[in-house]
C-alpha cells in the first residue's frame, strides 16, 4: 500500500511540475485566451485597420446585420486589391530601378496578395484565367465560442459595444490574437453593468442575465 | 481478490445481494468469516491488483490531461464573391407555391445560407392567406431526401439526358410508326404553360394523347356538372359567403380539395361577435376532422347518405319528407342563396343530388362559383379506363407516367403492370423510386418544387408562380422542360416558362405594365391577378340520375390520410409520425370500427383482422372509432407504399430496440385493390367487404394513450375526479352570457411572493378551442422550426415521442351522438412552474420576460421536471436521435440547438424567434409592436387559432382576449399560473348534449 501511495504521489508531482513549468498555460477545456493562429493569408490588422484606417465594419459588414460578423468574402478585398498590388516602398524602388535601367515598370505583386489572386483563379498579375475557378480562403476562426451559446453581434453594435471592448486592439495586431477568454462569467461582468456608458437604459440589466438571452 | 474458500475447501457462492439469501457451507460457518476482511488485505500479495491498477492510471491520465489540452481548429470560409443580398446568418425569403398536395398554397420560403429550412404561407395569397397545411409544411424535408434519384436512369443505368432524350425520341418515333398511341399520363395539369407545350407535343407526335387523372379522384363532381350545366367543371366553393354549411362526407377543413383556404374561408364566417355565425351539419360515416369541428354530425353508411340527400332534395321540392331530411331542408331553405351543400363522394348519383340541391337553394353564383372555375383538379376517370383497355389490348406504343403513380393508386394496379411490361417504351417521370419507375425503362427524374420554376393557375383569375430557393440538387429537369425537348424546342427552366408568358400576357394581364415589370412583380410576390378566362355555362339541365353502386351492409369507406394524402408522402418521416388526428396513430394505418361493430365480430384493438372485398383482400390491425357508422369498416389510403421499406431500422439503436417494420414489410398496408368502379367513376366508399378474423395482433403506436390530463379513477379525490379542462357551450347561450361554460377555480392565496416581476415584456398565449379544427399543422411546424426528433414506431409505443406540441383529442358522448374536442397543448409557461423548483442544477428558470426556459446545456438529465409538470408537455431525449447525413442535415434550423442526448427539451415559445424581433426591433432604434412576432405554431395555423403577444402592453391582441370572459386555463386548480390560456369552444347547435361539458 505504502508503495502504490508513493508512485501516485511522485505520478501527480511530476505532472503537476510539468504543467507548470511548461510553455503553455493552464486553461480550463476550451479556453482560447490568446489564441493566435497562423492563418493562410498573413493578412495584417495593423496595416489596414490601424495605419490604413479602414472601419471595422468595411470588411466586417454582418455585425450590425446578423448573428455573425463574418469575414469577408474574398471580392471585397479585391474591391482595393485589384490595383494594389504590392506596397507602396516596394512599388517605389521599382518605379526607381526601371527609371535608371530606362525599361517599363514590371508588374509587381507582393506574395501574399498572389495568395489573394490565386484564390480568385487570377494570375499573379491579377488579370482572369480561362476556364479557372477561385476556391475561398479557409481562414482559421480565432474567437469560437461553443454551438450551445447563442452569440449575436447585432444587439451589441445596437447597444453601442465597440468592438476592441471584446475584441482588443486589433489595430495594433499583426496577426489576430483573442485577448479576452470569452468565458460566460466575462459576459456577464458586462452584462451585470449599469450601462452608463451604453445606450440601453439599466433596466434591461435583468433581461441580459435571463439564461434564454444566450442559451436556447 | 482470491473466492472466499471454507475451512473445509469448499468454495461459497460470492452472491451477496440483499434479495438473495445467504446460505452457509454444509457445516454452516458464517461466509462472513471466510471472506477476506481489512486485514487480510495487509498481508496479501504485493503484486499489483486490478483496483489499484486503474487508481494510478487514472491519476496520471488526470494528471498528463491537464497539461495538454488542444481545442479542434475551426475553419471560417467565406464566399468567393459576395452576391449582395446574401448576409450570412440572416434568413432571406422567396415567394414561391407549394405543390405538395395540389391545391397550390402560396408560401414564403426562408433560406439560411442558400437553402430553405422552413416554409410560412403567404399572408396575400388567395389560397393560403397565410396559413399552411402539415402536409406543406413538412414537404420542406423531401427536398433534402438521399433517396432522391438525382441522375437519369435507363434501363436500369444511370446515363446522361442526351442518352435518355435520344433514346425515348426513338422510342416514340417507332410508336408513331407502328401507329401505336403516345399517351401522357399525368395528374391534373395546372400550368399554362405546361398545358401549352404538351400540345405542341402532342402535335409532333400524331396519335398522341394526353390522360389526367386525381389519384384521389374528383371526377364524379366535373361529370355531374357536364351533365347539368354542359361544362366539365370544378366550381369554387365560397365557404365565408355560406351561412349554413351541409357536408356529405366532405372532409374540407382536413384533406379535401383546398383544406387551407377552406379553413380559411369557414373561420372568417365563425366570428362570435357578429349576429350570426355559420351552422355546419356533416353527414358522414367515419369521424373526421371536419365532422369533428362540425355544429352537427349525422352518422350514416354511405348508402345512407346518398338517401339522405335524395330525401333532402325531394323535401326541398315539396315532394314531401320525413324526420332528418325534412328538418334540414327546412333550414336549408331558411338560407337560401347563403348556404352550400358540398360532397367529396365520388359517386355519380351523391354529386348530381348536390347539384340539384344547390340548384334548389339557389346557392349557384354565390356560395358555388361556376363561371371562375376551379382548375386543381380535372382528371377524368373515364379516360383512365379507356387508357387500361388500351394498353391491355396492346394499342400503346409509348406511355410516359409524370406526377402520379398509377401502380400503386388504380385498384386495376396488377393489371396495370401487367400490360406495362408489355409496351415498348416506357418513361416515368419521378422525383423518388416507386412502384411505377420499377417497369418503366426510362426514369427521368424530376425536381422538387423548392427548386424548379412553374407557372400554376390552380382557380381562375390567380396565377401562381413557383421558383427555385435552392440550386437544383440532383441532375434533374421538370415535364416541361423534357416535353418541350422532345417537341423540339430547346430553351431553359426559367425561359420556358417566361416566354410563354411573354406572348400571351397582354391577352390576360391586368393593368397597364410592361412585361418586364409584370414579371418582376409576379415573382416577387409569388403571384398576380390575370384575367380569368371565364366559362359559359348554360342553364341548369335536370339529367337522368345515375344509378348507385353503394351497397348496404357492411362497406368499406377509403380515406386519404391527412398525412400521406393519396400516399405521395410515405417517405416522409415526419408526417409518418404525426399522429392521425383523430386516432393519433403513427406509423399505420389501421381498420377503424365502431365500437358496436367490433364487439359484433369479435375483435378487439390490435386484433389483425382480414378484409376481403370482392376476391381480394387486406390484413390490417382494428383499432376501435367512435363516432363511426355501425355499418363501415374506415381504412386509410396513403399506405403500403413501396420505399417506405427504408424505414424498417429507424429509430435509435438500443439493446431492446425493436425494428419499426418486420422482414419485408411496408409502413402499413395499401388497400387500393378493394376500390371499385361505378362504371368509369372510381368508388371509395360503398364497397361491400366481409371481415374475418386472423388471431394475429399487432402493436398500435397510438400517442393518446398517454400524457392525458384526465386524473386516473383511482386516485382522484372526489372532488377532482372530473377536471375541467375543455370547456364549452352554445352559440345562443354565449350570445346570452358570453362567460357560459367557462369554470374558474377559486382565487388561491398562494404562499410566493410576486418574485417574478415582468417589467418589459410580459409574452402570453391564447388558444381558441372553438377555432382549432385539430389539423396538427402547428405540430409540424413546430417541429420543423425547433428541429425536434422523430424517433420511430416503437419509441413512440415506448410513450416517448418527442412532439414538443401535441393535440390531445378528447370524446363526449358515446356512439352516433359523440362529440370531439380538440385542445393543442405545449410547455403552459406557468408562472408558478412545478418543473422549475425542482431541477437540482437549475436548467430550467423563469425568465424575466415569463417564459420558462430551458437551457439544454446546463441539463443533466434527472427527469425530475418531467415528473412534475402536471400538463405533461416535457420531453427527453432518451437517445442521441440527430445523426450525421449531412443531406438531411441541410434542412435543420441553425438558430435552434440540435439536442443530444440525456438533455429535457420542451417548447421554448419559439425563443429564437422572440429574440430575433427584439434584436430587429433593438437595432433599428423602435419598440416591438404587437405582431411582430410570429410563433411558428401560430404562424402555420389556418384556423388562426393561436394568439401570440405581450400581456404588458395594453393594446395587444393577446391581452383584450385574457380579458375575454371565453378565457380560462388548463388545470387552474393546480396553481401552477399558466401564460396559455384557451378559449371555450362554442358550437352553433341548440342546446348542449347534457348541459355544459366539462373534462
Amino acid at each position: 500500500m505504502k508503495k502504490q501511495l508513493k508512485l501516485i504521489t511522485l505520478l501527480i508531482l511530476v505532472g503537476g511540475l510539468l504543467v507548470i513549468f511548461s510553455n503553455s498555460t493552464f486553461r480550463m477545456p476550451g479556453n482560447q485566451q490568446n489564441y493566435e493562429p497562423i492563418q493562410p493569408i498573413d493578412f495584417s490588422h495593423r496595416l489596414h485597420a490601424g495605419e490604413m484606417e479602414v472601419p471595422c465594419q468595411y470588411c466586417h459588414y454582418g455585425a450590425s446585420q446578423s448573428r455573425h460578423a463574418g469575414i469577408p468574402a474574398t471580392s471585397v478585398c479585391m474591391n482595393c486589391h485589384k490595383y494594389v498590388s504590392a506596397t507602396k516602398d516596394d512599388l517605389r524602388l521599382e518605379e526607381e530601378q526601371a527609371m535608371a535601367e530606362g525599361r517599363e515598370m514590371r508588374p509587381l505583386t507582393s506574395l501574399e496578395i498572389i495568395k489573394i489572386y490565386s484564390a480568385m483563379g487570377y494570375d499573379p498579375q491579377g488579370n482572369p484565367v480561362e476556364g479557372k475557378a477561385g476556391k475561398s480562403v479557409e481562414w482559421v476562426k480565432v474567437h469560437n465560442i461553443p454551438d450551445f451559446v447563442f452569440f449575436s453581434h447585432k444587439p451589441h453594435i445596437a447597444a453601442g459595444v465597440d468592438c476592441t471592448d471584446c475584441h482588443g486592439d486589433v489595430a495594433s495586431m499583426e496577426r489576430i490574437k483573442q485577448t479576452e477568454d470569452l468565458s460566460m462569467g466575462w459576459c456577464l461582468d458586462c452584462h451585470r453593468k449599469d450601462h452608463e456608458s451604453l445606450t440601453a437604459a439599466p433596466e434591461r440589466t435583468q433581461l441580459l442575465l435571463d439564461c434564454a438571452t444566450c442559451h436556447y | 481478490m482470491p473466492p472466499p474458500s471454507s475451512l473445509r475447501g469448499e468454495k461459497i457462492p460470492l452472491i451477496m445481494s440483499k434479495d438473495k439469501k445467504y446460505w452457509m457451507s454444509k457445516d454452516e460457518i458464517s461466509v462472513i468469516e471466510s471472506v477476506a476482511g481489512p486485514a487480510d488485505l495487509e498481508t496479501a500479495s504485493t503484486e499489483w491488483n486490478r483496483r489499484d491498477f486503474l487508481k494510478t492510471a487514472g491519476f496520471s491520465l488526470a494528471a498528463f490531461m491537464t497539461a495538454c489540452s488542444k481545442t479542434p481548429v475551426n475553419k471560417a470560409i467565406p464566399f468567393l464573391i459576395q452576391p449582395e443580398e446574401i448576409i450570412p446568418g440572416k434568413a432571406y425569403w422567396y415567394a414561391s407555391t407549394s405543390h405538395a398536395c395540389g391545391s397550390g398554397c402560396g408560401v414564403l420560403v426562408k433560406n439560411r445560407d442558400s437553402r430553405p429550412i422552413k416554409l410560412e404561407g403567404n399572408p396575400d395569397h388567395p389560397v393560403s392567406q397565410g396559413g399552411l397545411c402539415p402536409v406543406c409544411q413538412a414537404s420542406v424535408i423531401e427536398l433534402y431526401d438521399s433517396k432522391r434519384l438525382f441522375h437519369p436512369i435507363l434501363s436500369g443505368e444511370e446515363v446522361s439526358w442526351n442518352v435518355l432524350d435520344k433514346s425515348v425520341v426513338q422510342g416514340l418515333q417507332k410508336a408513331r410508326e407502328n401507329g401505336q398511341k403516345i399517351v401522357l399520363l399525368t395528374e391534373t395539369v395546372t400550368s399554362p404553360s405546361t398545358k401549352y407545350y404538351i400540345k405542341k407535343f402532342l402535335k409532333k407526335y400524331a396519335n398522341a394523347n394526353h390522360v389526367e387523372y386525381d389519384p384521389i379522384s374528383y371526377s364524379a363532381i366535373l361529370d355531374a356538372h357536364e351533365m347539368n350545366y354542359g361544362k366539365r367543371i370544378l366550381p369554387q366553393y365560397d365557404f365565408e359567403k355560406a351561412d349554413m354549411i351541409l357536408s356529405f362526407d366532405a372532409d374540407f377543413l382536413g384533406t379535401w380539395l383546398s383544406p387551407t383556404q377552406f379553413t380559411k374561408d369557414y373561420r372568417k364566417n365563425r366570428n362570435l361577435d357578429a349576429k350570426h355565425i355559420s351552422k355546419h351539419i356533416q353527414v358522414e360515416s367515419r369521424l373526421s376532422v371536419t365532422g369533428a369541428k362540425a355544429d352537427e354530425r349525422i352518422v350514416k353508411s354511405p348508402a345512407g347518405m346518398l338517401q339522405l340527400a335524395k330525401d333532402i332534395e325531394h323535401a326541398l321540392s315539396g315532394k314531401g319528407g320525413h324526420g332528418i331530411a325534412s328538418d334540414i331542408a327546412k333550414e336549408l331553405k331558411h338560407y337560401k342563396g347563403k348556404s352550400l351543400v358540398v360532397s367529396s363522394m365520388n359517386e355519380p348519383a351523391m354529386q348530381e343530388s348536390v347539384n340539384r340541391i344547390n340548384h334548389a337553394l339557389g346557392n349557384v353564383g354565390k356560395t358555388v362559383i361556376l363561371k371562375n372555375p376551379n382548375l386543381q383538379k380535372s382528371g377524368n376517370d373515364a379516360s383512365v379506363v379507356q387508357l387500361i383497355a388500351d394498353m391491355k389490348a396492346g394499342k400503346v406504343g409509348a406511355l410516359l407516367v409524370a406526377g402520379v403513380n398509377p401502380v400503386y393508386d388504380l385498384p386495376e394496379g396488377e393489371a396495370f403492370t401487367d400490360s406495362m411490361k408489355t409496351i415498348p417504351t416506357t418513361v416515368c417521370f419521378s422525383a423518388k423510386q416507386n412502384e411505377t419507375t420499377e417497369l418503366c425503362n426510362a426514369i427521368c427524374p424530376s425536381p422538387h418544387y423548392l427548386e424548379s420554376w412553374s407557372d400554376d393557375e390552380f382557380t381562375s383569375g390567380t396565377l401562381s408562380m413557383t421558383q427555385p430557393a435552392i440550386q437544383a440538387l440532383g441532375d434533374t429537369k421538370s415535364l416541361r422542360k423534357s416535353v418541350t425537348g422532345w417537341a423540339g424546342i430547346d430553351d431553359d427552366e426559367r425561359n420556358l416558362v417566361r416566354n410563354y408568358w411573354k406572348k400571351i400576357y397582354t391577352t390576360r394581364k391586368k393593368g397597364s405594365q410592361s412585361f418586364n415589370r409584370w414579371w418582376d412583380n409576379l415573382v416577387h410576390d409569388g403571384f398576380v391577378k390575370i384575367k380569368p378566362k371565364s366559362v359559359s355555362v348554360s342553364r341548369f339541365k335536370k339529367g337522368a340520375m345515375a344509378k348507385s353502386l353503394l351497397k348496404n351492409g357492411l362497406t368499406l369507406v377509403a380515406y386519404p390520410s391527412l398525412q400521406m394524402l393519396d400516399g405521395r408522402h410515405a417517405e416522409n418521416p415526419w408526417l409518418q409520425e404525426l399522429p392521425d388526428p383523430i386516432s393519433k396513430l403513427t406509423w399505420d394505418n389501421a381498420a377503424n370500427l365502431s365500437p358496436k361493430k367490433a364487439k359484433e365480430l369479435g375483435v378487439s384493438q390490435s386484433d389483425v383482422i382480414q378484409i376481403k372485398a370482392s376476391g381480394k383482400s387486406v390484413e390490417l390491425p382494428v383499432y376501435i372509432q367512435e363516432g363511426q357508422s355501425d355499418e363501415v369498416v374506415a381504412v386509410s389510403l396513403g399506405y403500403g407504399r413501396k420505399g417506405t421499406e427504408r424505414f424498417k431500422n429507424f429509430g435509435p439503436d438500443w439493446i431492446q430496440k425493436k425494428a419499426t417494420l418486420g422482414e419485408g414489410e411496408l409502413v402499413g398496408e395499401r388497400i387500393n385493390h378493394l376500390l371499385e368502379r361505378n362504371d368509369n367513376a372510381l368508388s371509395f366508399s360503398g364497397i361491400s367487404v366481409s371481415i374475418s378474423k386472423t388471431g394475429k395482433t399487432a402493436d398500435l403506436a397510438l400517442t393518446q394513450t398517454y400524457n392525458t390530463l384526465k386524473n386516473p379513477e383511482n386516485t382522484a379525490p372526489p372532488s377532482m375526479k372530473v377536471r375541467p379542462f375543455i370547456q364549452e357551450t352554445t352559440f345562443d347561450e354565449y350570445k346570452k352570457d358570453p362567460s357560459s361554460g367557462a369554470h374558474h377555480g377559486h382565487q388561491v392565496v398562494t404562499l410566493w411572493k410576486d418574485d417574478h416581476p415582468y417589467d418589459k415584456h410580459h409574452w402570453g398565449m391564447a388558444i381558441d378551442l372553438g377555432a382549432c379544427t385539430g389539423c396538427s399543422a402547428c405540430v409540424i411546424s413546430c417541429q420543423v422550426e425547433n428541429n425536434v426528433p422523430v424517433v420511430g414506431k416503437d419509441e413512440v409505443f415506448r410513450r416517448r415521442d418527442m412532439a414538443w406540441m401535441r393535440i390531445d383529442r378528447y370524446y363526449s358522448g358515446e356512439g352516433d351522438d359523440v362529440d370531439v374536442a380538440f385542445q393543442p397543448m405545449m410547455c403552459q409557461h406557468c408562472d408558478n412552474s412545478p418543473c422549475e423548483p425542482v431541477c437540482p442544477v437549475l436548467a430550467t428558470v423563469h425568465s424575466s420576460e415569463g417564459l420558462n426556459q430551458q437551457v439544454y446545456n446546463r441539463c443533466v438529465g434527472t427527469r425530475f421536471c418531467a415528473n412534475n409538470c402536471p400538463y405533461k408537455v416535457r420531453r427527453f431525449n432518451w437517445f442521441d436521435y440527430a445523426h450525421n447525413d449531412e443531406l438531411e442535415n441541410m434542412v435543420l434550423n441553425p438558430d435552434v440547438t440540435v439536442r443530444s442526448r440525456g438533455v429535457m427539451e420542451k417548447c421554448s415559445m419559439c425563443i429564437q424567434r422572440i429574440q430575433e424581433a427584439k434584436i430587429e426591433a433593438k437595432a433599428k432604434g423602435i419598440p416591438l409592436a404587437d405582431g411582430d412576432i410570429k410563433l411558428a405554431c401560430q404562424q402555420s395555423c389556418p384556423a388562426d387559432a393561436i394568439t401570440f403577444g405581450d400581456l404588458n402592453d395594453p393594446e395587444s391582441d393577446i391581452s383584450k382576449l385574457v380579458e375575454d370572459p371565453r378565457h380560462y386555463h388548463v388545470l387552474e386548480e393546480l396553481n401552477a399560473r399558466p401564460t396559455v390560456g384557451y378559449l371555450t369552444m362554442v358550437r352553433n347547435r341548440e342546446e348542449e348534449k347534457g348541459g355544459n361539458h366539462h373534462g
